[in-house]
């Protein structure tokens, strides 16, 4: 019995525990284990704080790679096959049709919830230094956060063009020169996304890479980085807002986990450990409150896909265009910065695609990466919706947030063909068709 | 607040399982399923219970990578190949001419979009007969058919027809591209189209003229459907009003025979069809379309009329010297001498203005004899029209 035991343990452990205590360690020091605390405080998991956005996120993410590597089974990266096999799974593999829909609205649904989760913790000041907890960095953390940010646009960007249908195509040729306009190294920035001078089988096989093996892998580690960090900065920033008197104690000097888990060093002071009360077990509590989040985003891109269609167009054709050819829609912004900043006059064109295309949007990712260190509000600002010293940053934020908005639906509601503008109750004039 | 928890989780995974029983419902009771049913219920009623139980249920595929098939139109369209079910509503009747199609055209191999179009992929009728957005070649419907002014899908589907039967010289049954292949041979399209190597280069080049995509025409002058076969027959119709400054003859062609030319246009699509599938070249009267050639009879060398038809002249400046189309002059009644001065001036190359180019391919083989008899022929046109009249 007692060999049969340790002989399954193998199976788990390099090594055999000796105590508890090392066994509680161990999972300790794992990145991929040790999300959670034992104990958590009740601000950090409560449903009008944070609204758990970034937890919906990851729950999408689990979604996107379960039914992504389930597509991989059918799928071909040739663009020969590529559009006939999203056409088999749409029409004859047993609920390809319910897989593949999941999968794009997962990916949707991905992008909107990191935009809103970026919203809500730049607006609550998550991203301030901590003044209370010795070896929190949680503007390292909003910079990863960043930096996901960006990650998840590509893999749903590399996404986009391996059904390999017009929409894909045009979709990436907008991408790719826009990017060709970048100063010095443009053109060779465009060959590098192509594979080459124009959009083919080069483009394709790279971008399949990308978006099956190199960009999940990245997002996944960032992922464990990003939520290993939210407990290393003891809980959400809400707990910076827990009233001096409910504090214990000093910090404690320890031993502190690194990625390899190995470092001594400062210990992580998680707050709960001098909290008097309003803390409380991680498991169930928490964990019934994830498994809620879970069910209901599963719930939801469940509806989405059994009532609503997605978009599978013309096989990719060099040979004529879509007319409007849009970028992804959270890249219209970007398409509308596109066509707002080409200004012509005798002569003299302004590189719209430099200005709105690269410029724009690449100054608005910096100065949001070097935010926190800049950022002059007290530290009880940090952790609450709207505080009063913090309004006018989160002022100008939600209007850069509205102009984005706005943008967007421009580009996707109200541009129409030869990228004219048509109301919603304005008619397109009539496509011509071949018969 | 912990209770309420337990219940948001058990509501979640409630809402999950519905779901998920939804989607499995979905799936078993999808369109073509249902179809299935109905087919083994009438199959029993009509031709018994033994036809009935041989009829193969599940998703049923052509699929032929020679002509780029992969058709499942029978996975619905059960009855196609079972004789018996004539007349029977869709999707089971049994296919016309049945027995001419085994033979001649098997299902398994050339499948069904291969003349019909359509989206022969899909398992949804409505994406199958490409009725939707996103697919260009929607299925030959007596609707579609309706549009052009034909009573059935056949003149539409001739256009399949032909991209096989493209070198044949007439294809029996196949009324609407034999009268368009007439029409070629009389009006020598060849005098300003390239057509599969041969021709002159006034016009556009039509050997792939059906692969054209709709964003290679102008519309706005188009009256009616705004697609590809309506702009072929409105300017077959009338070249000019369609495009103002066309070369093109306007050939007062009749409704018929535009419609039937237009069909013609779309049918010579760039499809790469393996031999054993074209029709016997050996055997067939074959020829390249256009490529007839008019010969002059004994004793005629020296017949104005004669020459005038078999130089071709008519095909711009009109049957007996009166053009229809503004850019090409009519030339009956002209004076004799000013006609034997500019076939010259243009045969030698003095004159290089106003479409002096066109005309040079057509008059550098012509000899004094041929230029005087096609000069008095034409200037005569009007005196023989005026006696004429004094009779």
């Amino acid at each position: 019995m007692v060999s049969s035991k340790k002989e399954s343990r193998s199976l788990f452990w390099s090594w055999s525990p000796g105590s508890d205590r090392e066994a509680a360690q161990a999972i300790g020091f794992n990145l991929l284990l040790h999300w959670f605390p034992a104990k958590i405080t009740e601000k950090s998991r409560s449903w009008s704080y944070s609204a758990w956005l970034g937890t919906v996120t990851l729950a999408l993410f689990v979604l996107l790679s379960v039914t992504g590597v389930i597509l991989m089974f059918v799928y071909v990266p040739s663009v020969e096959r590529a559009y006939h096999t999203i056409k088999d799974v749409e029409f004859a593999v047993s609920y390809g049709w319910f897989i593949r829909r999941m999968h794009r609205w997962s990916a949707h649904l991905m992008v909107a919830f990191v935009f809103l989760h970026m919203i809500r913790v730049f607006l609550t000041g998550a991203f301030k230094r901590s003044s209370r907890n010795i070896g929190a960095n949680r503007p390292l953390n909003w910079i990863l956060g960043l930096v996901l940010l960006v990650l998840t646009m590509l893999l749903s960007y590399t996404g986009y063009l391996l059904p390999w249908d017009q929409l894909a195509l045009w979709a990436i040729t907008i991408g790719s020169n826009i990017a060709r306009s970048a100063p010095v190294i443009g053109e060779q920035i465009q060959f590098l996304m192509q594979g080459g001078t124009i959009i083919g089988q080069n483009t394709l096989i790279i971008w399949y890479t990308l978006h099956i093996a190199v960009l999940p892998l990245v997002t996944t580690g960032l992922i464990a980085w990003h939520m290993w960090r939210i407990r290393k900065d003891g809980g959400l920033a809400a707990v910076e807002n827990i009233p001096e008197e409910e504090v214990r104690g000093e910090p404690v000097k320890g031993k502190t986990y690194t990625l390899m888990g190995i470092t001594r060093g400062v210990r992580p002071t998680v707050l709960y450990h001098r909290l008097k009360e309003k803390s409380r077990l991680f498991v169930p509590g928490t964990l019934i409150r994830i498994m809620i989040v879970f069910l209901f985003t599963t719930a939801i891109v469940m509806f989405l896909s059994t009532f609503f269609t997605i978009p599978l167009e013309e096989p990719a054709s060099l040979e004529w265009t879509p007319n409007p050819a849009k970028a992804p829609w959270y890249f219209l912004w970007l398409q509308e910065l596109v066509t707002i900043t080409t200004i012509r006059f005798s002569g003299y064109t302004l590189n719209g695609g430099l200005v709105g295309g690269i410029l724009i949007p690449g100054f608005l990712v910096l100065f949001a990466a070097v935010w926190p260190y800049l950022d002059r509000s007290p530290g009880s600002a940090a952790g609450i919706w709207f505080p009063r010293s913090r309004s006018i940053q989160n002022t100008v934020f939600l209007i850069i947030i509205i102009a984005i908005a706005c943008l967007s639906f421009v580009g996707l509601v109200l541009r129409g063909p030869n990228w004219g503008l048509y109301m919603p109750w304005q008619a397109w004039p009539h496509h011509p068709t071949l018969i | 607040m912990k209770i309420r928890d337990e219940i948001l989780l058990v509501v979640g995974g409630l809402l999950v399982l519905l779901l998920t029983a939804g989607v499995i419902l979905k799936e078993k009771y999808t369109e073509w399923k249902s179809y299935q049913d109905e087919f083994i219920q009438l199959v029993s009623q009509k031709l018994g219970p033994e036809v009935a139980a041989s009829v193969d249920r599940g998703l049923y595929q052509i699929w032929n990578p020679d002509l780029g098939v992969t058709d499942r139109c029978q996975t619905c369209h059960l009855g196609i190949d079972i004789p018996g079910l004539e007349g029977e509503k869709q999707p089971f009747a049994t296919h016309p001419d049945l027995d001419f199609y085994k033979k001649t055209h098997p299902f398994k191999d050339f499948g069904c979009t291969t003349c019909h179009d359509g989206q022969g992929q899909a398992t949804r009728a409505k994406d199958a007969h490409g009725e939707v957005h996103h697919w260009m070649t929607p299925m030959y419907t007596t609707a579609l058919a309706k549009e052009y002014g034909f009573a059935s899908t056949e003149p539409l589907i001739e256009m399949n027809c032909n991209q096989c039967h493209r070198s044949d010289r007439r294809t029996k049954d196949m009324p609407q591209i034999n009268l368009a292949k007439k029409l070629m041979e009389e009006k020598n399209c060849t005098i300003c189209h390239i057509i599969e190597g041969t021709g002159m280069t006034v016009g556009p080049e039509l050997t792939f003229e059906g692969s054209k995509y709709p964003e290679g025409f102008v519309f706005d002058t188009v009256e009616g459907k705004k697609s590809v076969l309506n702009w072929h027959m409105e300017h077959f119709k009338n070249p000019q009003k369609v495009s103002k400054d066309s070369l093109m003859i306007n050939f007062m062609l009749s409704d018929e025979e535009a419609k039937a030319l237009s069909l013609l246009m779309m049918s010579w699509k760039k499809k790469n069809i393996p031999v054993a599938y074209l029709p016997n070249p050996y055997r067939s009267e074959s020829t390249k379309p256009g490529a007839a050639t008019a010969s002059i009879p004994p004793g005629m060398e020296e017949d104005g009329a004669t020459l005038y038809r078999v130089r071709y002249c008519q095909t711009c400046h009109g049957e007996k010297g009166r053009s229809t189309t503004a850019v090409y002059p009519s030339l009956a009644g002209q004076t004799y001498w000013y006609l034997v001065n500019q076939l010259n001036d243009i045969k030698s190359g003095v004159r290089k203005w106003r479409n002096a180019n066109i005309m040079k391919p057509h008059v550098q083989d012509i000899s004094e004899k041929e230029v005087n008899a096609i000069s008095k022929y034409l200037s005569d046109i009007y005196k023989k029209a005026q006696k004429e009249e004094e009779k």
